[in-house]
């Protein structure tokens, strides 16, 4: 396993069921496993309200926020909704959430570190 | 207020403060929402807008019906409304359903936009998801086609709209299932409805037929209609 990847949890911990949070270097960071079985990075604060996204869903591979149901791609952390229906200007200002690159390996799930992975 | 009836959701082991944030929270989207339609009512026009003008106002009154049938739960529960309004429409569950830009004709139009003909459809807020399969798609395309883009735009807002609502009431619905069962029966019967203005909104949008029939009068909620005491599709 390559230098920059944190071994982050067991595989068996990571489902698409719920959310399993991890912290690595100080950095929240929630696990969850999309339907073809890839396990995903993503990180544990909506940026819409600065809310934890814990108790959150994956719908069709989209992360759905549990408190206002903004929905974000779970392997880029775009904001879909509501981005694809907000006017042009308050649209341009939705963020997404940033997501990390994931290995698994040896029944574990790699990350690679807040600052090597994906915005 | 019930004092018994508090104790039996406590004592079911659930947590009346978070049921009430979701209860208020639910209840802020039904009002913005009533708002919001509103506009999307008054804006559907010309040949177009008038074939969805029905079911807007259905949905809209709809919509207005689920608030008024949350409120009485809230305070049952212990809770209340926040006494601003503008607290309550920041506590919203669900997104703001604003009119689209290229349908709103007030200040910052689509025209004055920098960069965009009027009339275009606004494929830099993504493409509208158009189901699977070619013939869904083909299907999709061809009412696309026949649609301006105003009314595009107008049914992904509202569609959208009712699907935050779904995930919403979903969540309520999976929260009480077997343990508040008065507000589980609401939350089933608002979720009822919503899911009918989905299909509805995704029908105009050429997903495949709704299923469903029109409402004997404008706002009737067949399911919600129990939990009112206000007046009802009169």
């Amino acid at each position: 396993m390559p230098r920059e990847f944190v071994r982050a949890a067991p595989s068996a911990a990571v489902t698409s069921r719920r959310f399993h949070r991890v912290e690595i270097q100080g950095v929240p960071i929630l696990l969850a496993r999309l339907a073809d079985g890839e396990a995903i990075a993503f990180g544990a604060v909506c940026p819409h309200r600065g809310l934890p996204l814990d108790d959150g869903v994956l719908w069709n591979d989209q992360i759905d926020c549990p408190h206002h149901h903004y929905t974000y791609d779970a392997r880029s952390g775009a904001n879909i909704y509501p981005a694809n229906v907000f006017p042009r200007e308050r649209a341009a200002a939705v963020r997404g959430i940033p997501v990390y690159a994931v290995r698994e390996e040896n029944g574990w799930v790699w990350i690679a570190p807040p600052g090597d992975g994906t915005p | 207020m019930g004092r018994v009836a508090q104790e039996m959701v406590d004592k079911a082991g659930l947590d009346r403060k978070v049921l009430l944030d979701k209860l208020i929270a639910a209840a802020g989207a039904e009002f913005t929402t009533f708002y919001y339609y509103t506009l999307l009512r008054v804006n559907a026009i010309g040949m177009e807008g008038e074939g969805l003008k029905e079911i807007i106002e259905d949905a809209r009154i709809e919509d207005r019906n689920h608030f008024e049938a949350l409120v009485p739960r809230i305070y049952e529960l212990g809770g209340e409304l926040p006494r601003d309004i503008r607290s309550f429409a920041d506590m919203a569950g669900c997104p703001d359903a604003y009119l689209p830009d290229s349908v709103y004709r007030g200040k910052g139009r689509v025209s004055e936009l920098p960069g965009v003909k009027q009339g275009a459809l606004h494929k830099e807020m993504g493409d509208y998801p158009l189901g699977e399969g070619k013939a869904a798609e083909a299907g999709a395309k061809q009412v696309l086609g026949q649609a301006s883009p105003q009314t595009h735009d107008l049914l992904r807002v509202l569609v959208e709209a009712e699907r935050c609502a779904i995930r919403t009431y979903t969540d309520i619905c999976d929260y009480t299932f077997g343990k508040d069962h008065r507000t589980y029966a609401l939350s089933l019967a608002i979720l009822h409805e919503e899911i009918e203005h989905e299909a509805w909104f995704s029908e105009f949008l050429g997903e495949g037929p709704s299923g469903h029939f029109r409402r004997s009068a404008p706002g009737d909620s067949p399911f919600v209609r129990n939990f009112m005491s206000a007046d009802v599709g009169k």
